[in-house]
């Protein structure tokens, strides 16, 4: 087997999963696409780990796997929940935390 | 005697510490006494010294030392030389009598507290302009009494108007006080020392660089001129009688007024190092003297007439010191200093009595009412006007006169100190006459003065007319005790002898009466409605006020409006503060818009700083 | 050899999957291309000698996220779903852009200089596995133990039922 092109397949996973988070606009898209991002890395670790044909790859690909198991469920209730109180699916619609306004001119002293 | 020499000055400045501090606790009228029995001390103190030593040497006292930087020290140290105490005797006698007849004049005033601190104050500076030893402490005296000054014009400050003439005073003065302190730092960084005997010693023998010595003398006489209300500084003075008329009497008759000839008289080694400027002295003298008294004879404000009589009279002093009379200047200002006062108080009781009104044109006939004020306010005008024999100003003004004679430009120093003593016989007289004589007019309440107002009246009138008989005219072989008194320091003036002497001194006493003449004759046109104050010229004081409001107030106030648009507004505002706010609210647009709000635009951050990164890792493989 | 073919096969099974999820309409599509795309993920693991994980990649990925990914889906019904067509706008070529970039980058970086070979897979086995976690990374199971309860108690609280106001 050939190293790189192992390396280049998780590097590419992630690109696609980038490329679902950054141009899909409904929020479950951008939530699988975060998914797939984290898959594409765990294949990295798991190359990795067979490179140096260690056991660290695969924990790092389980401890991946529970801190996304973690980090989904909280995101789903929040996107139950954005959908519950605002009525949205899409992600743009979700900009309460933001910036204020820039003030308006104030009279000179 | 001399260790109780700080006793003088200092008796009327712990007076003003004590009234200032006490303040709202004393009762006005406490204050007053607290201030009067100040004041008597210090008389008292000055008799003592006159008795002690007025005939021998000078007394001396050094308090302490002011600073000292490197081996140059100035000290607080008093000299009292005979100079010093004609001075030193004007300013606490008559500042004592004036502080009399305050107690019952001022009272009921508002801020009458506020007055006797700066009253008392002022004579403090004054004895200590008078009895320095060296020309700092001397200029401290001088700014104290600058002060004072401001403040007691000021002494009704809730009138606008009041407080502008308070300003007026001490902005003109100050053009003068700018001059003499150049001329103190021009003396140090020549000489290198202020104090008055090594200086003027080391100004005498100095022979070298008359340039720089009229450079000084000339920057001294503005300083004068200033203080003394002379041309072309004279303007304050008209105005200055906003105060009260016995600050009027204090101040811008009897002391202040006269420091700028005191000035020259301690320093005339140095204006006869470069005689030209001692001409020049004569020269506003003699124009100044000439110019009040036209200006005094269009006046309808009982107090402006005085006033513009008291530049005038203190031309007569200028005339004197630039002809090289020290002596007989210093007596004109004695006994000056005794009918002037006695003139303004006089006044202010006039003005009582009509209820606040300063018109003279709308006075008449108070003799009927005011007995003895009449008399007093007569004995004053005698001894203005230089009437012979009877009156103190005669045997001081009139060798004055002489003595210009003989004087460089003699020819026209004389003609014009002659027109003076015929135009000063008339104003004095035109306001007696109108004031005093004739049918009554307007409206009088019956003024009645307490012992404490006639008592000085009276001194002042006895002394108006008796004080002359120390200096009988000369040439006759009278006794004759001032100028001889006062001849080692500051020499004896040149008298024309012989028979021109004879036709001048006759001239000198014709002069008078024939103003006087003059008199009756205007104040007669004058009850008619007409008369000299009706002329513009004459009673706007030759329009000075005008011309100095056209080319000196006017183009200030133009360029402070200037500068106010160009540099407030445009650069400080506009540029500076502007460019400031502008940067700041730019940075905050910029950096808000990271935090719209909009996760996409967060990705797209996160993803933008992770391609700069394996980018970097690319580069550096 | 062998082995060399099934990896390029289940890989290009895999980015495929992940790229029909990517241009999915509907979202229940897209997650069952990601089933797909993970369950040759998890044959991509086992070829990489990693035998646990892959096992580990079938049972919480595909059986447990992603169920969660769809009952979510159930849970928010949208009314008819539009083609997806994506704007071609400056919201679509910035990023983009960024991805082009990207994948320019990371074909520079894996494709070009040496290529390592590596002659043998070794499978690591759960054993090694267990022996190395539960030893050396105690101290991180632990902790992720927390994070879990901390999941799970937020979870618990986002979704209780509100009192209308």
């Amino acid at each position: 087997m050939v190293y790189e092109p192992t390396l280049m397949t998780g590097a590419l996973l992630f690109l696609i999963g980038l490329a679902m988070v950054l141009l899909r606009r409904e929020v479950l898209f951008v939530l699988m696409g975060i998914e797939v991002m984290f898959n594409g890395a765990g294949l990295t670790a798991a190359a990795a780990g067979q490179y140096w044909q260690d056991s660290v790859g695969q924990i790092l690909v389980l401890f991946l796997m529970t801190i996304t198991g973690a980090e989904l469920a909280v995101a789903l209730v929040l996107v139950f929940l954005a959908f519950r109180r605002l009525k949205v699916t899409q992600l743009a619609d979700i900009h309460a935390l933001q910036d204020a306004p820039p003030l308006a001119e104030e009279s000179r002293s | 005697m001399s260790d109780w020499l700080w006793l003088i000055p200092g008796s009327p400045l712990a007076g003003a510490a004590a009234t200032a501090l006490l303040g709202g606790a004393l009762r006005p009228s406490t204050a007053a006494r607290i201030a009067t029995l100040a004041m008597l001390v210090c008389a008292v103190a000055v008799a003592a010294l006159w008795a002690t030593g007025g005939t021998g040497g000078a007394a001396r006292q050094t308090l302490y030392t002011w600073m000292a930087v490197g081996d140059w020290q100035a000290t607080m140290g008093l000299r009292v030389d005979r100079v010093s105490l004609v001075m030193v005797s004007v300013a606490s006698w008559v500042g004592f009598l004036i502080h009399l007849f305050s107690l019952s004049f001022m009272a009921e005033d508002y801020g009458e507290r506020r007055y006797y601190v700066f009253l008392n104050l002022f004579v403090a500076g004054m004895l200590l302009f008078v009895m320095a030893d060296n020309l700092l402490l001397m200029y401290l005296g001088w700014e104290l009494m600058g002060l004072c000054s401001y403040a007691l014009i000021s002494h009704w400050y809730r009138d606008g108007a009041k407080a502008r003439c308070g300003r007026k005073a001490f902005v003109v003065t100050r053009i003068g006080d700018a001059a003499l302190a150049l001329a103190i730092f021009l003396l140090y960084t020549h000489f290198g020392t202020l104090g008055f005997e090594p200086l003027l010693g080391a100004v005498s023998s100095s022979h070298d660089d008359t340039t720089l010595l009229g450079w000084i003398a000339v920057l001294v006489l503005i300083g004068a001129a200033g203080k003394s209300a002379q041309l072309p500084l004279s303007v304050w003075l008209p105005d200055a009688m906003a105060g009260p008329s016995t600050v009027s009497a204090l101040i811008h008759a009897a002391t202040m007024v006269t420091a700028g000839v005191y000035l020259i008289a301690r320093l005339h080694p140095l204006f006869e190092a470069v005689p030209q400027i001692l001409e020049l002295v004569a020269v506003v003298g003699a124009l100044t003297l000439v110019y009040a008294g036209l200006a005094a004879l269009g006046q309808h404000d009982i107090k402006r007439l005085i006033a513009y009589s008291t530049i005038s009279q203190i031309g007569y002093m200028f005339l004197g010191l630039g002809v090289g009379a020290y002596g007989l200047a210093l007596f004109h200002l004695a006994t000056h200093a005794c009918f002037k006062a006695l003139l303004f108080m006089g006044a202010g009781v006039v003005i009582n009595a009509y209820q606040g009104d300063h018109d003279i044109r709308k006075m008449g006939g108070l003799a009927q009412g005011q007995p003895y004020l009449r008399l007093v306010f007569l004995a004053g005008s005698l001894a203005l006007a230089a009437v012979p024999f009877i009156s103190a100003g005669f045997y001081s003004k009139d060798p004055i006169i002489e003595a210009a004679a003989v004087a460089p430009h003699g020819g026209l120093l004389w003609s014009l100190a002659i027109l003076g003593a015929v135009l000063t016989g008339a104003y004095a007289f035109r306001l007696y006459l109108m004031v005093f004589h004739g049918p009554q007019r307007g409206e009088t309440v019956p003024y009645r003065m307490s012992w404490s107002m006639r008592l000085p009246l009276g001194l002042l009138a006895l002394a108006s007319l008796t004080l002359g008989f120390v200096e009988l005219p000369h040439g006759w072989h009278l006794p004759q005790l001032w100028s001889p008194w006062l001849a080692p320091e500051v020499g004896a003036p040149e008298l024309p002898h012989g028979g021109g002497g004879v036709l001048l001194q006759l001239a000198g006493m014709v002069a008078p009466l024939a103003g006087i003449a003059l008199a009756f004759s205007i104040v007669r046109r004058e009850r008619a409605g007409g008369g000299t104050s009706t002329v513009g010229v004459l009673a706007q004081g030759g329009y000075l006020d005008t011309v100095y409001d056209l080319l000196i107030v006017r183009p200030y106030f133009g360029l402070a409006r200037a500068l106010r648009t160009l540099v407030e507004s445009w650069s400080l505002n506009g540029l500076a503060l502007g460019s400031v706010v502008s940067l700041i609210r730019g940075g905050n647009r910029l950096l808000s818009m990271t935090q719209n709000g909009n996760a996409a635009r967060y990705a797209s951050l996160m993803v933008l700083g992770a391609v700069l990164m394996v980018g970097y890792f690319l580069w550096i493989r | 050899m062998l082995w060399n073919g099934i990896f390029y096969l289940t890989s290009a099974v895999m980015l495929i999957s992940a790229l029909f999820a990517l241009f999915a309409r509907q979202p229940i599509h897209g997650g069952l291309y990601l089933v797909t795309s993970m369950v040759a993920m998890a044959v991509l693991y086992y070829l990489l000698g990693a035998p646990f994980v892959s096992a580990l990649q079938v049972s919480l990925y595909v059986g447990a996220v992603l169920v969660l990914l769809v009952f979510m889906m159930t849970m928010l019904h949208r009314p008819a779903p539009r083609v997806y067509v994506p704007r071609l706008n400056r919201r679509f070529w910035w990023p983009m852009l960024l991805l082009l970039v990207l994948l320019a980058e990371i074909a520079a970086l894996f494709a070009t200089g040496p290529q390592t070979a590596l002659p043998r897979i070794v499978s690591v086995g759960p054993k090694v596995v267990a022996e190395e976690l539960f030893g050396h990374y105690l101290l991180i199971v632990e902790a992720t133990a927390l994070l879990l309860l901390a999941a799970l108690t937020a979870v618990l609280y986002l979704s209780r039922k509100v009192e209308e106001s």
